[in-house]
C-alpha cells in the first residue's frame, strides 16, 4: 500500500511543466465555451420556462458535448501519461528498482482516474461559471443557482462510468508505445460513440456509457455506472496481469 | 562471497541470438569489466541480471540470493543504469532524483547526497533537456547510487561521450569503489577504459562467456612479446629466423618476437654481435585490446 502510495504521489511530480494539467483544464473549459457560445448566437433565443429548466438545458448541452468528446480525451490523456515512460524509455529503469512494479500500473491507472475526477470537477465549475456569465444578458433564461442534484449527480454517475473505458485506454497506452494505436481506438470509438446515440446498444458499449446518466432515464444511468464500475475493475485488473506477466524493457 | 552469480544462464531469441550457459562470478567489492563485441548479449545479460528479461534456463544469485522477477527484496542493493540514462527531460536534474527517491521512499538527504557525489549540485534546478551528454550521463549514476547500493550495474555508462566525458566517468567509478566500496559490474566495448579501472574481465561472444577471471590472469595467459628497437628491422628479422625465432617486422626500425625461445640476452647478444645497433630491447605487456581480440578471433576460427 505505502509503494503504490509512493508511485501515485510521484506520478503527479512527473506532471510538472507538461501539457496534462492544461489539457484537463482546457478541454471541460473549451466544450462549455462551445455550447455557451451557441447560447449567445442562436436567434430566436430559445427561453426555456423556469430557470431551473434553462441550467438543466444548459448542463445537458455541455454534457452532451463532453461525452462526445470523452473517448478523444481519454485516449489524449492516457497516453500521454502513459508516454512520460515509453518516450524516455523510463521502464527498464523503474522496473529494475527494488519496488513491487504493479505500484508503477497501479499508479499510472489511479493518477488517470483522479485527472478525470478533476476533469469532471472543472466541468461542473465551468458550467456554473458559463451560467453565470449568461446571465448578463436576461433573454438565455437563467437565473438564481441551479438545483445542485440535478446537475451533479448524473455527472458522478457518468465519472462512475467512464471508468471502464479509462481502464481500457490505459491498458492499450501501456501495453504499446507510440500514439498510434490508442488514439486510433479513441478516434474510432468516438465515431462508434456518434453512430449508436440513440440505439440501444449504447446502454452497454464502454464509450457511451459515461452518455447514459445524462439521457433522463435513472435506470439508465445506473446501469452505466455499474457496468463503468465493475468493467473498469476487471479491465484494470487484467492489464496489471498482462503488465506483470510481460517483459517491459 | 560473490556479489553476481550466475549458472547455465540462458535466454535466446529469433535467430539463436541471445546468451547460452553464462556461468558469471564477480567477486564482491570488485570491478568487473563485462567485454564484447556489439551484439555479443552484453545488454541482455544485463537485463537478466536486473530481472527485466526472464531466463529461459539459469537462474542469477545476487550476493547469495536467488534472483526472482516478482521479489523486490532481491534486487535491494543494486542501483543499474542500463544504457542511455532513464531521465525526464522537462523536469529538472533535482526533480529526476526525487521521482526514484520518493518510489524508493528514501529520506530527503539522499537527493543532495547523489547530486553532490556526481557533482550536479550547482545544476539540480536545471531543466535535464538542456543537459550536456556527459551530465545526463552522471545524473543517471546519481539515481543508480540513490539506494546506496552494494552493486553498481552500469551498460556503457561511457557511449557517446568525448574523450574528457569519458575520463570524468572513469573518475566516479574510481572515486566510487574506493570510497562508498561498492562492487562495480561495468559492460563497455571501450577496452581502453575498462583496463583503467577493472581487476576482473568477462568476455562474451555470441553469447558464450570465452573468458572470465582476474584482468592478470587474462595477461598471464598470453606471453610478453619482445619488442626490439634496432638500425634495420628487416635485416635483423633474417638473424633472428635463422635462430628459430618468429620475428615480426612493425617498421623499418622495430621489430616484435611472439614468445621468444631464447633469453632476452641471448637475443640481445646475436643481434650485437651480428653488427645490429640495438637502441631498445624490451618485453611489450600485450593490451587488453590485444588480449581480447585473441580471445575473439581465435574463438572465431575455431567456429
Amino acid at each position: 500500500m505505502k509503494t503504490w502510495w509512493h508511485a501515485f504521489g510521484v506520478e503527479w511530480l512527473k506532471l510538472k511543466h507538461t501539457s496534462i494539467p492544461w489539457l484537463v483544464l482546457l478541454m471541460p473549459a473549451g466544450t462549455t465555451g462551445l455550447v455557451a457560445l451557441t447560447w449567445l448566437i442562436r436567434q430566436p433565443p430559445k427561453v426555456p420556462p423556469s430557470p431551473a429548466l434553462a441550467w438543466l438545458h444548459l448542463g445537458n448541452g455541455v454534457c452532451n458535448l463532453w461525452c462526445l468528446l470523452l473517448p478523444m480525451f481519454v485516449a489524449l490523456l492516457s497516453t500521454l501519461l502513459v508516454g512520460l515512460e515509453h518516450g524516455n524509455t523510463q521502464w527498464k529503469h523503474l522496473l529494475a528498482l527494488p519496488m513491487r512494479r504493479d505500484a508503477h500500473y497501479l499508479g499510472k491507472w489511479c493518477v488517470t482516474m483522479a485527472l478525470m475526477v478533476l476533469a469532471y470537477a472543472c466541468l461542473w465549475a465551468c458550467v456554473l461559471l458559463a451560467g453565470r456569465l449568461l446571465m448578463v444578458s436576461t433573454s438565455q433564461g437563467l437565473a438564481g443557482w441551479p438545483a445542485w442534484h440535478a446537475l451533479g449527480a448524473p455527472m458522478v454517475l457518468s465519472l462512475g462510468a467512464s471508468m471502464l473505458i479509462t481502464a481500457l485506454q490505459t491498458w492499450l497506452a501501456m501495453r504499446r508505445p507510440g500514439f498510434g494505436l490508442p488514439i486510433a481506438v479513441g478516434a474510432l470509438a468516438t465515431i462508434a460513440s456518434i453512430i449508436l446515440i440513440g440505439s440501444k446498444w449504447a446502454r452497454y458499449f464502454p464509450w457511451t456509457l459515461p452518455r447514459e446518466p445524462f439521457l433522463g432515464h435513472a435506470p439508465s444511468g445506473v446501469l452505466a455506472l455499474a457496468i463503468g464500475l465493475a468493467g473498469g475493475c476487471v479491465v484494470g485488473l487484467l492489464g496489471l496481469a498482462d503488465f506483470l506477466h510481460r517483459e517491459n524493457t | 562471497m560473490l556479489a553476481i552469480h550466475t549458472r547455465n544462464l540462458t535466454r535466446l531469441f529469433r535467430g539463436e541470438h541471445g546468451i547460452r550457459d553464462l556461468d558469471l562470478a564477480v567477486p564482491k567489492g570488485a570491478i568487473y569489466g563485462f567485454l564484447g563485441p556489439n551484439g555479443a548479449g552484453k545488454t541482455t545479460t544485463i537485463r537478466l541480471l536486473l530481472g527485466l528479461l526472464v531466463p529461459d534456463a539459469g537462474y542469477v544469485e545476487l550476493f547469495g540470493r536467488k534472483l526472482e522477477r516478482h521479489d523486490p527484496a532481491t534486487r535491494a542493493g543494486i542501483g543499474a543504469m542500463v544504457e542511455a540514462p532513464s531521465l525526464y527531460p522537462h523536469l529538472s536534474g533535482r526533480d529526476n532524483v526525487e521521482v526514484t527517491r520518493r518510489l524508493l521512499g528514501l529520506p530527503r538527504t539522499r537527493t543532495d547526497a547523489v547530486l553532490e557525489i556526481v557533482g550536479l549540485r550547482d545544476d539540480a534546478r536545471r531543466r535535464v533537456r538542456g543537459y550536456s551528454l556527459g551530465m545526463r550521463q552522471r545524473l543517471g549514476i546519481a539515481l543508480a547510487l540513490l539506494g546506496e547500493p552494494r552493486l553498481l550495474i552500469l551498460d556503457e555508462p561511457t557511449n557517446g561521450l568525448d574523450p574528457a566525458g569519458i575520463a570524468e566517468i572513469r573518475h566516479f567509478i574510481e572515486h566510487m569503489t574506493h570510497e562508498l566500496g561498492l562492487t562495480v559490474f561495468l559492460s563497455s566495448h571501450l577496452l581502453g577504459e575498462v583496463e583503467q579501472l577493472a581487476t576482473h574481465v568477462g568476455v562474451v561472444q555470441h553469447g558464450r562467456l570465452l573468458f572470465q577471471g582476474a584482468l592478470d590472469a587474462l595477461r598471464a595467459r598470453a606471453d610478453a612479446c619482445l619488442e626490439i628497437v634496432c638500425t634495420d628491422s628487416a635485416a635483423a628479422c633474417n638473424d633472428l629466423l635463422a635462430i628459430g625465432e618468429t620475428p615480426q617486422p612493425v617498421d623499418a626500425h622495430t621489430v616484435r618476437v611472439t614468445d621468444p625461445r631464447h633469453t632476452d640476452a641471448a637475443i640481445n647478444r646475436l643481434l650485437v654481435e651480428r653488427g645490429h645497433g640495438v637502441s631498445r630491447l624490451a618485453r611489450q605487456q600485450p593490451s587488453l585490446e590485444a588480449l581480447f581480440l585473441q580471445l575473439t578471433t581465435t574463438q572465431e576460427m575455431a567456429a
